[in-house]
């Protein structure tokens, strides 16, 4: 194989792969990860999160005071912090985009995370329409207050997400949908966009103004968007690449004998959703029944191959969060709750069952190894099928299925952004369960300001949700995985998969 | 038909030209052959096309292992749980390996220990000088290779002399303690467990006889069954090796051939109807009607019917039924045309006439007395449209909105070459789930092809061209 | 000719018809444009479908559709709201276009030539293997071809660029990919073509009048061995472009092709409606000017 020796760009100009054309550059409306990694280096919070362990750290803020009650921060931001144009960057600029993030003609799918702000929900849904009931305040030009409506533990790690970066209002309204095209977006992070060929790359450049422009030490960074994984690998064969955000998964025995590729544990699980609404699904001993009858290590060993974690909780550990709980494979135990649940010989036949998922061939594997998983374990039929991704989101709102592959990535580092979903009135619970002792903790949690017992709390949630109820069956933790060229420095291994380019060099150019 | 008997009739004076038509024939005996083997597939191979062994995973042709399941139950009195074969043995002795095997990679960057990960958990620190413990080097193919030195791994710190080979930045190690070997033997009548014993090798007790018992067929080494006096290994060889599941390969082959021919064979149907029905009716009423009638042909020949065919799976993907529609609908327009000219050179002569005398009805006179005689081209249309049909499948199952085979999970193979070229690697790793699939479709659709050229040569004599 | 003519007036027809199927099919396909893994806050959806007029009665969305093609704006795709329909026509149009004419003149140029030489040489070794390989081109997929290209050209012998667009290296492997289905047809009519024209009786008649065999296939030969390719070239354009998705997903070239899909998939209603009346009337012309030339080439069909 011809193999040059050094990686061809030069003059710390990195290129890597994003996997796929970002939908856009609004940090108001983006939800996918390809538009996030971009984000984190165009824009700045108040916050910033470190690169290696995630704590939040000064960002445009220099320094916050948080009142006795923990209810109202109060932001300091950095004197010198600026606009991609030279312009200062005021408290103002931060109520305006937060004005502009919690109307919903922004269209954001996020705005919800600001509801922790007191007022934000009444204003999102129109039942406020002054701003200045929404708690938040520009005090002077470089102080900001930000009330909340009860304490908030990880309220520092959400102003560092893209929904409360600051945006340039006057552009958005002078540009209209435009205003993000390489001429116009003004920034505040440490790159600006320097030009945006859709489907072929987006480049962003060091922005001079950035207040630690100093620190930073990439000069380029051009994101590809190669959604053909074998052809992205293939680039970093050739050293096209530095920088790959996912491998092709067919050929992961391959690559994972190549020294540059890397796999780290990521903030977010696999697991099925049972329609809870539907026979025989409606008896949480049929559904446990499959929770026991599922190996899930055949299946992160022998199938997926990157070193997932077999799993039967739903949240991964965080903050101080350790799961507990759940159902691992135990056939005898399995076939013991189906008979109790009256299907069997001599009992009623089990009607054969079916799984959804959508079209892709890592979902496909699976399906198909549980499929066979139930039916050699339990003697039911069971069969796979795939639906394109639209009708797959349509059939599992609407509960139009059996049960399905779901996943779940959680937005901040707390066990909540796990467990709020499956609240009986959550949109994203799709299983059609609720259950009342579930969501009063679910509010026990939300109100309780000492953080070891919410933990508890949570503890307790997750043992209703993977061992006693089962709406879900949780089945591996997510990997980062990915190719990473030697030369790059400053690029630091961590749960929630992201990477500031401010961090990032080249070195040995 | 009577008519047919007295002299011979075009189509069988094309037949007779036909069997000197040497592509042709070649073509023909192709499509018989695999129709046939794809056919009685599930009556000759007991093997489940959809009955998995992951931790087999993708192997090469000719690969065989012991035949057992995932997990061989077995509990005194009641019928014993493992493959068909096995449980028709009257002895079986299962040699298991108790395998603890854990498997690390360790990589060096710049120089330094890098990495020391098990799955995507990291470790700080490696001990390989622990007694008991031994460990080797994890080969591609998942057999051991050299055994490592007893050396201490530091994450941080320079790699342990020894360690990588010259040049190397990347180890994968496979740690195993002091294997536990054991020797289970059941005896069966009719498939029901009679005794168990299990021996464990360096152990000083003699068998003991247990009541149950599950082995595991990720540890078994070798099976040896006892049948009708008779001693022998029982294994299962992968003719056309393994896919990623360890499903075999040859069985999936042939079933994904149930799917690609059936979807071809169906949808040329539904062409074949609509066209039929709709040229006939076209030539036989001719004049005005024949015209507007074949300017909607004209007009939708300039559709763009990939388009529609995707915008149909889209809109009624959930039905498979709607994709022999689509993949049918988009293929009429040629055959109606090709009825309706033979039509309309067909109904002015005498034995139309006589039949239009006779009393007989229109319908009857359009699809008892005109239809059949169109017969030969509509044939060899036909033979031509099923491999377009297929290839438009496999093109669908590309973009991912793959035909939906009920019950199993079965891939046309349209799928499984779209699989094998995923799968394929670098150095040609996985070949065989891309060579072996593509092959089944090339040999059919080659021989669908010759078939329908070989017809279409034979049918028109003038525009024979071999 | 006045057929021809004829047909051209079936153009806003075929138009109408096209664009009327898309619109009633994409909107009747479960899910909308919306939809996504993590639930959209009702408010917002609400704001979205107001927008995008989605809240009004599927006929009045139909009118202004016909409305907004007429005057060929769509306006914003639904799903990249920054872009308008029209800019990602403008930006992904050209290289599907450039793509496909490359694709096109290689699997003529390919074509023709493996076709001639095998029919010249008939039943001879060449021949066989010539076919021999055209079967391969016409029973397997095209998705086969990229990686395997890939991985001799770019991989193994390292001459050519894995993938991308730009440089016009880049367009090689993609192109090629593109062209070997159809390069196989061409071949395989160009040898019936030409065989059959071989043994007619000018041709015997320029042989017995001593012309040279480079002659008589080049000069009398060659333009009737022609006429079954042309007869091809309409539908194997539309099919090229159509197809060439496969090959932009593979080696990402900024096309229309992969648009098109993705917008069926993502249910970008209004991003459909503008690449189906552009590929609609691609492809529509291209069928009438295959016909045309199709006519100039064939006396037998000119009337």
């Amino acid at each position: 194989m011809p193999e040059s020796d050094s990686w061809k760009s030069t003059k710390q100009h990195l290129i890597f792969n994003n996997n796929t054309e970002p939908e856009t550059l609004d940090v108001h409306m983006m939800t996918g990860s390809p538009e996030l990694r971009l984000a984190i280096s165009l824009f700045e919070g108040l916050t910033s999160l470190d690169p290696g362990n995630l704590i939040p750290r000064p960002g445009v803020a220099e320094d916050w005071k948080i009142s006795d009650d923990r209810t109202v921060y109060t932001f300091r931001l950095r004197e010198n912090a600026l606009w991609s144009d030279g312009s200062g960057l005021t408290a103002s600029d931060f109520v305006k985009s937060w004005e502009r993030a919690l109307s919903p003609a922004t269209g954001g799918a996020y705005a919800n995370l600001l509801f922790c702000i007191r007022g934000a929900e009444a204003y999102f849904k129109g039942q406020e329409t002054d701003f200045t009931t929404v708690g938040v305040r520009a005090v002077g030009t470089h102080e900001l207050e930000v009330s909340l409506k009860s304490p908030c533990s990880y309220f520092l790690e959400l102003t560092a997400f893209p929904t409360f970066y600051p945006v340039r209002v006057d552009m958005v309204e002078k540009h209209g949908v435009k205003w993000m095209q390489p001429e116009q977006l003004v920034v505040n992070g440490a790159f600006k966009l320097s030009e945006w060929a859709p489907r072929q790359h987006v480049i962003l450049v060091k922005n001079e103004h950035y207040w630690d422009a100093d620190f930073v030490k990439l000069k380029k960074a051009t994101a590809l968007p190669l959604d053909d994984l074998n052809t992205a690998y293939q680039l970093f064969l050739k050293k096209e690449v530095h920088w790959l955000t996912g491998i092709p998964q067919a050929r992961v025995e391959e690559i994972r004998r190549h020294p540059d590729y890397f796999v780290t544990p990521f903030f977010g699980t696999y697991f099925y959703r049972f329609n809870t609404t539907r026979k025989p699904f409606t008896d949480s001993r049929v559904r446990r029944a499959l929770c026991l009858a599922t190996d899930r290590r055949e299946i992160t060993h022998h199938i997926l191959k990157s070193g997932q974690l077999p799993i039967s909780t739903l949240c991964p550990p965080i903050s101080g969060y350790e799961p507990v709980g759940g159902l691992t494979y135990d056939r005898d135990a399995a076939r013991k709750l189906l008979a109790d649940a009256g299907y069997g010989e001599g009992k009623l036949r089990f009607p054969p069952i079916e799984i959804l998922y959508n079209t892709s061939e890592a979902h496909k594997t699976i399906a198909e190894a549980i499929a066979q998983q139930w039916k050699r374990n339990l003697g039911i039929t069971v069969s796979a099928r795939n639906v394109e991704w639209k009708i797959f989101l349509n059939d599992t709102k609407d509960l139009l299925y059996q049960v399905c592959r779901s996943s779940w990535i959680g937005d901040y580092g707390d066990p909540s952004t796990f467990f709020e979903i499956f609240t009986g009135d959550d949109g994203n619970n799709r299983t059609g369960w609720a259950n009342a002792k579930y969501d009063e903790l679910a509010d026990l949690a939300a109100k309780e300001p000492v953080q070891a017992k919410r933990l508890e709390i949570f503890a307790m949630m997750e043992r209703i949700l993977v061992e006693e109820d089962c709406p879900i069956m949780p089945i591996y933790r997510y990997v980062n995985e990915g190719m990473l060229a030697e030369n790059v420095y400053g690029w630091y291994e961590n749960i929630r998969d992201v990477h500031s380019l401010k961090y990032i060099w080249l070195e040995g150019e | 038909m009577k008519r047919n008997v007295k002299h011979k009739s075009p189509t069988g004076l094309a037949l007779a030209r036909m069997q000197k038509h040497k592509l042709g024939m070649l073509g023909l005996y192709l499509v018989t052959i695999m129709s046939i083997a794809v056919v009685l597939i599930p009556y000759i191979v007991s093997v489940s096309p959809d009955e998995t062994r992951p931790w087999i995973g993708a192997q090469r042709p000719f690969y065989s292992h012991p035949d057992c399941s995932v997990d061989n139950a077995f509990t005194v009195g009641e019928a014993a749980e493992t493959t068909e074969r096995a449980s028709a043995s009257d002895e079986l002795v299962y040699h298991v390996q108790q395998q603890q095997r854990v498997s690390y990679r360790v990589t060096v960057r710049r120089g330094k220990i890098h990495t020391i990960q098990s799955g995507a958990v990291s470790t700080n620190r490696l001990d390989l000088t622990t007694p008991g413990l031994e460990a080797y080097e994890l080969m591609a193919d998942g057999s051991r290779g050299r055994a490592l030195p007893g050396v201490v791994i530091l994450k941080g710190e320079e790699p342990p002399e020894g360690l990588f080979p010259q040049g190397e930045r990347v180890l994968i190690l496979d740690l195993s303690s002091t294997a536990d070997s054991s020797r289970v033997t059941v005896g069966l009548t009719d498939g029901t467990v009679l005794f168990i014993t299990e021996e464990h090798s360096g152990s000083e007790n003699p068998a003991a006889a247990i009541d149950s018992i599950t082995v595991r067929g990720e540890a078994v080494t070798s099976v040896v069954g006892l049948s009708s006096g008779k001693r022998r290994e029982l294994t299962v060889r992968h003719w056309f090796g393994t896919d990623e599941l360890g499903r075999d390969l040859f069985v999936r082959v042939f079933y994904g051939g149930r799917i690609s021919l059936l979807v071809g064979i169906v949808a040329t149907l539904v062409s074949l109807v609509i066209g039929l029905a709709y040229g006939a009716v076209a030539g036989y009423a001719g004049g005005r009607i024949d015209r507007v009638m074949m300017g909607i042909v004209d007009i939708l020949y300039a559709l763009p019917f990939l388009f529609l065919v995707i915008l149909l799976m889209v809109t009624f993907g959930r039905n498979i039924v709607m994709l022999f529609v689509a993949l049918g609908a988009v293929q009429w327009l040629t055959m109606a045309r090709i009825v309706r000219g033979q039509v309309l050179s067909l109904k002015e002569m005498e034995f139309v006439e006589a039949a239009r005398i006779g009393g007989e009805s229109v319908f009857s006179i359009v699809f008892r007395q005109l239809v059949p005689h169109t017969l030969g081209p509509v044939i060899v249309y036909t033979t031509l449209t099923v491999p377009v049909i297929i290839m438009g499948e496999s093109f669908l199952a590309f973009i991912g909105l793959q035909v939906q085979y009920h019950g199993a999970s079965l891939d046309s193979w349209g799928a499984l070459i779209n699989r094998g070229v995923q799968s394929l690697g670098q150095n040609g790793e996985n070949i065989w789930l891309l060579f072996f699939p593509s092959l089944a479709m090339v040999l059919t659709l080659f021989g669908l092809n010759s078939l329908g050229d070989g017809l279409r040569d034979c049918f028109d004599p003038k525009r024979s061209s071999s | 000719m006045l057929t021809l003519l004829k047909r051209l007036l079936y153009v806003p027809v075929v138009i109408l018809l096209l664009v009327t199927a898309t619109f009633f099919l994409i909107r009747l396909a479960p899910g909308g444009p919306f939809s996504a893994e993590r639930d959209l806050p009702e408010e917002v959806e609400k704001a979205l479908n107001a927008k995008f007029r989605l809240d009004q009665p599927m006929l009045v969305q139909y009118g202004a559709m016909l409305k907004d093609a007429v005057r060929g704006d769509f306006g914003p795709s639904m799903k990249h709201r920054e872009r308008t329909v029209r800019q990602i026509i403008a930006q992904h149009l050209p290289p599907s276009m450039i793509l496909g004419a490359l694709a096109i003149i290689l699997a003529l140029w390919i074509g023709i030539t493996v076709g001639t030489v095998s029919a010249l040489k008939a039943n001879s070794a060449l021949d066989y293997f010539g076919m021999g390989v055209t079967v391969l081109g016409i029973s397997l997929p095209a998705f086969v071809f990229g990686p395997l290209l890939q991985l001799l050209f770019a991989m193994r012998l390292d001459w050519l660029p894995v993938a991308g667009y730009g440089a016009p290296l880049q367009l090689v492997l993609p192109a090629l990919t593109l062209s070997l289905p159809f390069a196989a047809r061409f071949a395989r009519l160009m040898r019936a073509g030409m065989l059959e024209v071989l043994s007619e009786d000018f041709i015997r008649t320029a042989r017995s009048k001593g012309l040279s065999e480079r002659i008589v296939v080049l000069r009398h030969a060659f333009r009737g061995a022609l006429i079954p390719v042309v007869s091809f070239l309409g539908p194997a354009i539309a099919a090229i472009t159509t197809g060439s998705l496969v090959v932009e997903k593979i080696f990402n070239i900024p096309g229309l092709g992969r648009e098109f899909v993705e917008s069926a998939l993502n249910r970008d209603y209004t991003l459909v409606m503008g690449t189906t009346i552009v590929y609609g009337s691609f492809i529509v012309i291209c069928n009438m000017l295959s016909d045309l030339s199709y006519a100039l080439l064939d006396p037998r069909v000119r009337r």
